[in-house]
């Protein structure tokens, strides 16, 4: 290959990232870099911003309604994040299987996740309807066969039970991780199985030994973005709690970014509260992609 | 042939879209309400308003009125657009230097709007007689030019807003009380709510007479109703932790204690939107509440036994040339009869005096957002609405009372709610307590609703006394960083020059 014709053919590749150079420069590496700088500002969207160091951080500290997001935020991502990833292993595992109806199961398992999120959220409004709600009629009909009384759970206002809830609603949206899921257990060698099984290996050991360590590249890859899309979680909470619930027992960390520069208009002080988001998640990713070496396995 | 064709294909793909960046979204594509083009060398004044719907619709019309009268002379057409989360967009929108012309927001988001000088002010309208203290009544006035901005005029009034108690007479009758007579203390509102209550032999809630947290939308006012005085214009301080406005929230309580937390969750999560059949009042199972004047439009397009008569629907008829202003009128009439015979609105009653002591009142305004492209054209607009005739025009689809001190005798006769003469007289009173145009309000409010709904929905987590306290500290917080602000911001200008 001629000078001549490997310039040009690294010209022609330059060509076609520049399009995605240029969006990555304009939609995010400089708004990220301005929030950096704005984070140390004051800054009331209509006025020009101010230095004023580390205050908005140390305002943070002290700042009680920071403190409520972040715990509300920690605490959902560590009831949905496992619990997500089980179910989608679960169910993947389910419709890899040679069942009638295969494509119909796939397509129902799918089929959530194509939904408009406002109009999911009104649907498990009034699923979960603290009187009428179908859930807590199923439930109670259910108690009165054994003869029991049930006392109905206020799902969505009651601060203790909105996070779980909330968690569980989750779900209802896994059905794109189970595709990425079934996609990875499908590239599982049907040799390793075999061997498993002349070994005298039984399903619960095959599961263990063969498809989880064969399948942990994709948990891995799973398990990153449910905790970058659990902390910036927003839109089917703020809905089914208008805004975050009985005591802001569902205020998440994303709402008080929000808040804090659209309704406060601080954005100055709300640019600090997405650094350090940023930060979280960055070393939250960082400690996965660090004990991968131990979990995750490459053929 | 084979070879050739996609590429063929993709090259005319590739120009259509190019084509279609370049011209298919042409500014100033528009059009009158019949679909004529509006001619391309007219101003085009852009009007956001929060409103939806019929009252969207009540607007609009007048906007029609003013493209067809004196735009036309004038060569400006209005372009209106109904926005939701108005606030936020016309924030955003001035920051990014792309504002509406005119933005129509709440007169509560003035302190905000005004501290960050996102408002032009309109000292020219109170010049021109457009608006000013002999124009509008006093209560209005205050929410126009308020204090927070230093009396400065930054907004035109449209929509006012007082509230009363509105009862059902019928389940007045069903409970054996006169249903010609409201209550007149929060005393007497107590035991006829009582009265009114119905429950079931398991225990849950069929009915309540009165419920404090429906609908919600003023429950940061019951203090005034126990004679707080919420907040100090003069000093921009919130009075949260003070002894009324404790009594206020333990008797707000004391319906969820009473009642029981779990009965009271579970009867109000079954109740279904404001503006639908399935809201508590319309359907039966509270009997009273205290509301707006449009609540009587409400009532009227969600209650079948008005299905003909409601206004939104007759003013349809009407424009539509199905019904004579004549036929309206009569339909009107009656439909005001029917309302006085099932439903009744008084002065809301408080604790220490007698009704309409203590008011409470919010106000609709426009505003001309600061950098907008076309002032002067967005002033002559304004000054077409504030006209007497389509001020009225406007309130009357709202259902609402005239911001205006000069109201015609017409405008009273024929309003679509029966009771209009006392929310104009609430209006005029100078009880109306005066609303905290603060520019801290936002992160007050967010405070303030937090707590109440906290002590409204688990009484045992939020004790008021505790839960009040807690508000004020955070809220006088609130208030030291916007001075500290304010302070930083003229060390920042005085390092400047």
């Amino acid at each position: 290959m001629t000078e001549r014709s490997k310039l040009r053919d690294q010209l022609t590749g330059l060509a076609f990232a520049i399009p995605f150079l240029i969006g990555f420069a304009v939609f995010l590496a400089y708004p990220l870099c301005r929030a950096a700088y704005f984070s140390f500002t004051e800054y009331p969207m209509l006025k020009a911003p101010i230095w004023i160091g580390l205050s908005n951080f140390s305002r943070m500290m002290t700042d009680p309604i920071f403190w409520k997001a972040l715990r509300n935020t920690v605490i959902f991502a560590l009831m949905s994040v496992p619990l997500s990833l089980a179910v989608s292993v679960a169910i993947a595992l389910l419709i890899n299987r040679p069942i009638r109806g295969l494509a119909v199961w796939r397509t129902l398992v799918f089929l959530p996740s194509l939904v408009p999120t406002v109009a999911s959220a009104i649907l498990w409004l009034w699923l979960l309807n603290g009187k009428d709600g179908l859930l807590n009629v199923l439930l109670k009909n259910g108690a009165a066969l054994f003869g029991m009384k049930f006392v109905s759970p206020e799902w969505l206002s009651s601060a203790n039970w909105v996070l779980p809830t909330l968690a569980f609603i989750g779900l209802w949206g896994v059905g794109q991780t189970v595709i990425i899921f079934l996609a990875g257990l499908q590239d599982i060698p049907r040799e390793m199985y075999e061997a498993a099984e002349i070994d005298g290996a039984d399903a619960l050991q095959r599961l263990r030994h063969v498809t989880l360590p064969m399948l942990s590249p994709v948990i891995y890859f799973n398990l990153i973005i449910g905790i970058i899309g659990s902390w910036s979680v927003f839109d089917m909470p703020f809905i089914l709690t208008g805004g975050g619930g009985t005591g802001r027992s569902a205020y998440f960390y994303s709402m008080y970014i929000r808040d804090a520069a659209f309704t406060y208009s601080q954005v100055g002080y709300a640019s600090a509260l997405a650094s350090v988001q940023f930060i979280i998640v960055a070393v939250l990713s960082c400690l996965v992609i660090w004990s991968s070496r131990r979990w995750v396995h490459y053929r | 042939m084979r070879h050739y064709f996609p590429k063929f294909v993709a090259a005319l793909m590739v120009l259509a879209a190019t084509l279609l960046l370049i011209f298919g979204s042409k500014p100033g594509s528009f059009v009158y309400r019949d679909g004529r083009p509006v001619p391309a060398d007219y101003t085009i004044v852009t009007y956001w308003e929060k409103w939806s719907r019929e009252e969207a619709a009540g607007m609009q019309r007048i906007v029609d009125r003013y493209n067809e009268g004196p735009g036309r002379t004038k060569k400006v057409f209005v372009q209106f657009v109904s926005v939701s989360q108005i606030d936020q967009k016309t924030l955003i929108s001035t920051a990014g230097g792309n504002p509406p012309d005119i933005a129509g927001l709440w007169a509560l988001q003035m302190g905000t709007f005004t501290a960050y000088g996102a408002l032009t002010p309109l000292p020219e309208l109170v010049n021109d007689g457009t608006i000013g203290p002999d124009i509008y009544k006093p209560y209005v006035w205050n929410l126009c030019a308020p204090v927070s901005a230093g009396g400065v005029p930054y907004a035109v009034a449209n929509t006012p807003a007082t509230v009363a108690l509105f009862w059902n007479k019928d389940l007045f009758r069903e409970a054996g009380l006169d249903p010609e007579k409201p209550p007149q203390s929060i005393a007497e509102l107590d035991e006829m709510s009582e009265k009114l209550t119905v429950i079931d032999e398991n225990g849950n809630i069929l009915r309540t007479g009165f419920l404090p947290n429906f609908p919600g939308w003023w429950d940061y006012c019951w203090g005034n109703f126990f004679g707080n005085t919420l907040w100090d214009p003069s000093t921009d301080t919130f009075h949260i932790d003070t002894p009324a406005n404790i009594q206020a929230f333990k008797w707000y309580q004391g319906y969820t204690r009473k009642l029981g937390t779990k009965s009271v969750q579970t009867f109000d999560s079954g109740f279904g939107q404001f503006a639908s059949p399935q809201n508590p009042f319309m359907s039966n199972k509270v009997a009273m509440c205290l509301q707006g004047s449009w609540f009587v439009n409400y009532i009227e397009n969600y209650t079948p036994r008005f299905a003909d008569l409601n206004f939104t629907e007759l003013q349809k008829r009407y424009f539509a040339g199905t019904l004579t202003r004549e036929e309206m009128d009569l339909k009107v009439l009656e439909s005001r009869d029917l309302f006085r015979q099932h439903y009744g609105a008084a002065l809301p009653p408080n604790s220490f005096g007698k009704p309409g002591d203590s008011l409470i009142g919010d106000l609709d305004v426009w505003a001309i957002p600061r950098g907008a492209k076309h002032v002067a054209e967005a002033m002559d607009v304004l000054r077409f609405f504030t006209q007497q005739d389509n001020m009225e025009a406007l309130c009357r689809s709202h259902c609402k009372p005239s911001p205006l001190i000069n109201v015609s005798d017409e405008f009273f006769r024929m309003h679509p709610s029966p009771y209009i003469t006392i929310f104009d007289d609430m209006i005029r009173s100078q009880q109306v307590a005066v609303m905290p145009v603060s520019p801290n309000w936002n992160k007050a409010y967010d405070e303030i609703r937090n707590g109440y709904r906290g002590m409204w929905k688990t009484p045992e987590s939020f004790p008021v006394e505790a839960t009040l306290k807690a508000n004020q500290i955070v809220i006088d917080g609130y208030r030291a960083e916007y001075l500290r602000s304010v302070e930083r911001r003229k060390a920042a200008t005085k390092e400047g020059q």
